[in-house]
């Protein structure tokens, strides 16, 4: 037998909040001297003090409103009629949902003798403005980016996408917290089965509060175990919405400065807002800049491994002299330098992030200093592995998403080892073995690897180059539900 | 559940036996793992035939920062044998061959012939089949490596330069093992570059008795055996018939008997069958060249037709020549080892095919006729009434 909901009562809400520093009562009578009592309970510090005091208890105690009322019940019916000002009224009986928007930055008019609350939204402006991106900088193109409160998120989206088919469906996260979140789509082309998909993952996490982005990643991906992302992440609202536009399910999660978008496909990851914003040819050219950066992030160690220790005859032999002549000296095999060398720059990356600003030069001069001048002319490191790797981690800065440089980074080393053990060999198997990986992966049913595994030539094509606006839909044909029946007929 | 186990079993039991395939106690499934500063780079092999036995002499070349050549000697009953010692011998670091430049064989190794050292090339997983061969017309392939090596100059280095510069000073064309080989599968002859040790001036002040490798003409291959070495005339006839002659420089006199140096920029060759009544009965051979003047050696007239049309003509007559001797030496020898009959059938294949057969058996008897224009194109001239000898004598158009 389902337990009957406590209603809401000032004593239920007294305890519920004891305890608590900041649950505030503030008790008035409605009209004035003599009037209905009533009090206004709320969490100082989510509510706006001064809102409270304006918009609520203002027009509550004046007496040409409330003057003469003398029913509880009829006091409620005027408040829920707009004779307050706040713009949001929700008549609230139970105690938990009364709680649940205390918690959400409501204040709450309790009348005791009805049983009865009403609840009127006046949170504190207190928050992060609204700033330039940090991990996505671009040159041209919109400078806003996500904050931690939901209700701007969906408005730098609605700012940007002003159609009444761009929808915002609210779900809540975790079984005690509730985190509220949404999930944004365009009802007249957005395949719905991703929106129930996601719907039907979100209720999943057993989590009780997000706080972090990985609380709620590994409960949406397919297959979390691969470290390759497999939902776009974005802390800017104009790609954002670019990806919504073309089919894609987004959310967004109150206390998250990000948005989401899926389903997620490797060259999704691959392509910057920007691209948008520069001329196509400019943009396809540094689109395959990125894709051939990616090769070399990732297999130019694993290269220079395979070729210097197996493979001597592939080098000229002007470069086949160059690296003997500096490896003389040398104490450690060219594997172990290269592994030395590649954790090293791992370190120092952290270290960068983790370093407060004020040293981070520091850090800058001395990773410089020590691990690529003294180590090379103390000849503990060649100067050409030195190269290798600076130019391989340079190449891996090139990679929009973080998310997607990280994978690669773990797969960078796994290279090395299989091209230790086996030359070109391993290094090739090593391709194979990752490129069949990346193949069965899948993203809200779609193949990880679209539109490299699309059939089209066109399609393959979108991945390296920006066609020209005009002659590109915006829904991506993988994402076109029409396509997904065809295909299934 | 049971699928996953498998795939985790399979996928174990495959790394496993990879690395257990390996054999090898460094954990690779490569045999050739090598470190980089253990090898050394051979970039030149001698061959010689050294009492029953062949001797192979090694040769780095100059380093990058200048480093010293070093040089390596082994002997065997085969050349992979000699190698092989050389390999698994006395020295600290291991040779690698896969960059090797040059191969310089003895006259005497030559004389034995070419096929071992061929067959080695191509068998030899290392070996390039890109590398150039030479023979030395004169001692031994490890004399020739040791004295043109010192701390400033290396044999790998004088064959670089041969290699580079022959073409272009007339003094031959350095053909690959490649080259040969198929040359010699489907003429039954090649060419290869001979050189010879020369004293060098410049070298022997650091060691008196330090030599240079100079080109000298071509050593014509039948079966993979010298037949014949070429003079400098039959040279510079060969180089113009296999189309390798690049731009060389001719002294030629004129009608006053002074000496003009005219530098050949360009030349065509045709090959066609020669036929008359209407039967194919050789082939007729024609070679344009074009010249630039030089140098003149005196007031020479260039701006009248006539002075240059003698100087055309003079010159013509130098390639004619060069050519006819290159190719009397082929029919002295009834060997087509310029290829013209193979130039001629892909001209005229229906034609050639009159005398294909005979071309093979009886090229002695072919007839080959050779016409050469020559055409100066530019004199550079400077103008009228300059003095162009400092005798006070002015020069130009009257």
């Amino acid at each position: 037998m389902e337990k009957e909901e406590t209603r809401v009562s000032l004593k239920g809400i007294k305890d519920s909040f004891s305890g608590c520093y900041d649950y505030t009562e503030r008790r008035m009578s409605l009209g004035g001297e003599g009037g209905i009592e009533a009090t206004v309970c709320f969490l100082d510090g989510l509510v706006s003090g001064e809102a409270i005091a304006r918009e609520v208890i203002k027009p509550a105690t004046n007496e040409t409103r409330f003057g003469g009322v003398s029913l509880q019940s009829r006091a409620i019916e005027l408040f829920m009629s707009g004779v307050v000002y706040s713009s949001t009224a929700k008549l609230c009986t139970g105690l938990n949902e009364t709680i649940e928007y205390m918690l959400a930055g409501f204040c709450a008019v309790v009348f005791d003798k009805a049983g009865a609350a009403v609840t009127f939204e006046v949170k504190s402006p207190v928050g992060r403005a609204v700033t330039e991106p940090k991990e996505e900088k671009v040159i041209k193109g919109a400078k806003d980016v996500f904050v931690e409160i939901l209700k701007t998120n969906t408005m730098l989206v609605r700012r940007k996408i002003k159609s009444s088919s761009l929808k915002f469906k609210q779900v809540y996260i975790g079984e005690q917290a509730k985190t509220m979140a949404v999930i944004v789509y365009m009802e007249d082309y957005t395949d719905m089965d991703l929106v129930i998909e996601m719907e039907k993952r979100l209720a999943k996490p057993q989590t009780d509060i997000v706080l972090s982005a990985s609380s709620i990643e590994e409960y949406l991906e397919d297959r979390p175990k691969t470290p390759f992302p497999q939902m776009l992440r974005t802390e800017r609202p104009d790609r954002f919405c670019m990806n919504i536009l073309e089919g894609r399910v987004g959310l967004i999660v109150d206390g998250l400065p990000m948005g989401y978008l899926a389903p997620g496909t490797f060259s999704q990851f691959y392509k910057v807002p920007e691209d948008i914003a520069n001329h196509f040819v400019v943009a396809s050219i540094m689109n395959v800049m990125r894709y051939i950066a990616l090769v070399i992030t990732v297999l130019l160690p694993a290269f220079y491994v395979a070729v210097a220790m197996y493979h001597q005859e592939m080098l000229p032999t002007r470069l086949l002299l160059s690296i003997i002549n500096s490896r003389q000296a040398v104490p450690f095999p060219a594997a172990l330098e290269i592994i030395a060398m590649l954790a090293a720059f791992e370190l120092l990356q952290e270290a960068g992030l983790r370093m407060p600003s004020t040293i981070g030069t520091t850090v800058s001069i001395l990773g410089a200093l020590i691990v690529g001048q003294a180590a090379v002319d103390a000849k503990v490191v060649s100067p050409i592995v030195v190269i290798v790797i600076a130019l391989a981690g340079i190449a891996g800065y090139t990679v929009p998403d973080q998310d997607m440089s990280a994978a690669l980074r773990v797969f960078r080393f796994l290279f090395v080892l299989a091209a230790i053990v086996g030359g070109l060999y391993g290094l090739v198997l090593a391709g194979v073995l990752l490129i069949c990986h990346m193949c069965s992966i899948e993203s809200f049913g779609i193949s990880y690897m679209e539109p490299f595994s699309g059939d089209k030539w066109r399609d393959k094509l979108r991945a390296f180059l920006r066609l020209p606006v005009r002659s590109t839909k915006h829904l991506k044909p993988e994402l076109d539900p029409e396509r997904k029946e065809d295909e299934s007929d | 559940m049971t699928e996953n186990r498998i795939k985790r079993t399979a996928i174990t039991m495959a790394v496993i036996m990879t690395v257990l395939l390996s054999g090898c106690s460094r954990l690779t499934i490569y045999s050739n793992y090598k470190e980089p500063d253990n090898i050394v780079v051979i970039r030149t092999i001698g061959i010689d035939y050294d009492n029953g036995k062949v001797s192979v002499t090694c040769c780095t070349g100059m380093g990058l920062d200048g480093e010293e050549p070093m040089t390596f000697t082994a002997r065997g009953e085969t050349l992979a044998e000699a190698v092989a010692d050389m390999k698994n011998g006395y020295m600290r670091q291991e040779p690698i061959f896969s960059h090797t430049e040059h191969i310089i064989i003895g006259s005497e190794a030559a004389d034995r012939g070419i096929g071992s050292v061929l067959d080695y090339v191509a068998r030899d997983v290392q070996m390039r089949m890109s590398t150039n061969i030479f023979i030395l017309k004169d001692g031994t392939a490890e004399e020739a490596i040791t004295k043109c090596t010192g701390k400033t100059s290396s044999a790998s280095d004088m064959l670089t330069s041969i290699k580079a510069e022959a073409p272009e000073a007339g003094e031959g064309y350095v053909f690959t093992g490649e080259d040969i080989m198929s040359a010699l599968a489907g003429r039954g002859c090649a060419l290869i570059q001979a050189v010879s040790l020369v004293d060098s001036p410049e070298l022997s002040s650091e060691n008196e008795e330090a030599k240079a490798l100079e080109p000298d003409g071509f050593a014509v291959m039948r079966e993979g055996y010298p037949a014949s070495y070429t003079n400098e005339m039959q040279t510079v006839g060969i180089l113009y018939l296999i189309g390798e002659m690049k731009s060389m420089m001719m002294d030629v006199k004129d009608s006053e008997e002074n000496t003009v140096t005219l530098l050949m920029t360009r030349e065509k060759m045709k090959f066609k069958p020669l036929e008359r009544d209407g039967t194919t009965v050789g082939a007729d051979i024609s070679c344009d060249i074009t010249l630039n003047v030089e140098e003149v050696g005196g007031p020479v007239q260039l701006y009248s037709d006539e002075e240059r049309h003698i100087l055309e003509k003079r010159c013509g007559e130098l390639v004619l020549s060069q050519i006819t001797a290159a190719i009397e030496l082929s029919k002295s020898m009834n060997i087509d080892f310029c290829g013209i009959g193979k130039k001629v059938e892909q001209n005229s294949p229906y034609l050639f095919r009159e005398i294909g057969e005979r071309w093979e058996t009886d090229y002695t008897d072919m007839e080959i006729g050779v016409t050469v224009h020559s055409k100066i194109e530019r004199t550079y001239d400077i103008g009228d009434n300059v003095n162009l000898t400092g005798d006070g004598n002015t020069s130009g158009a009257e």
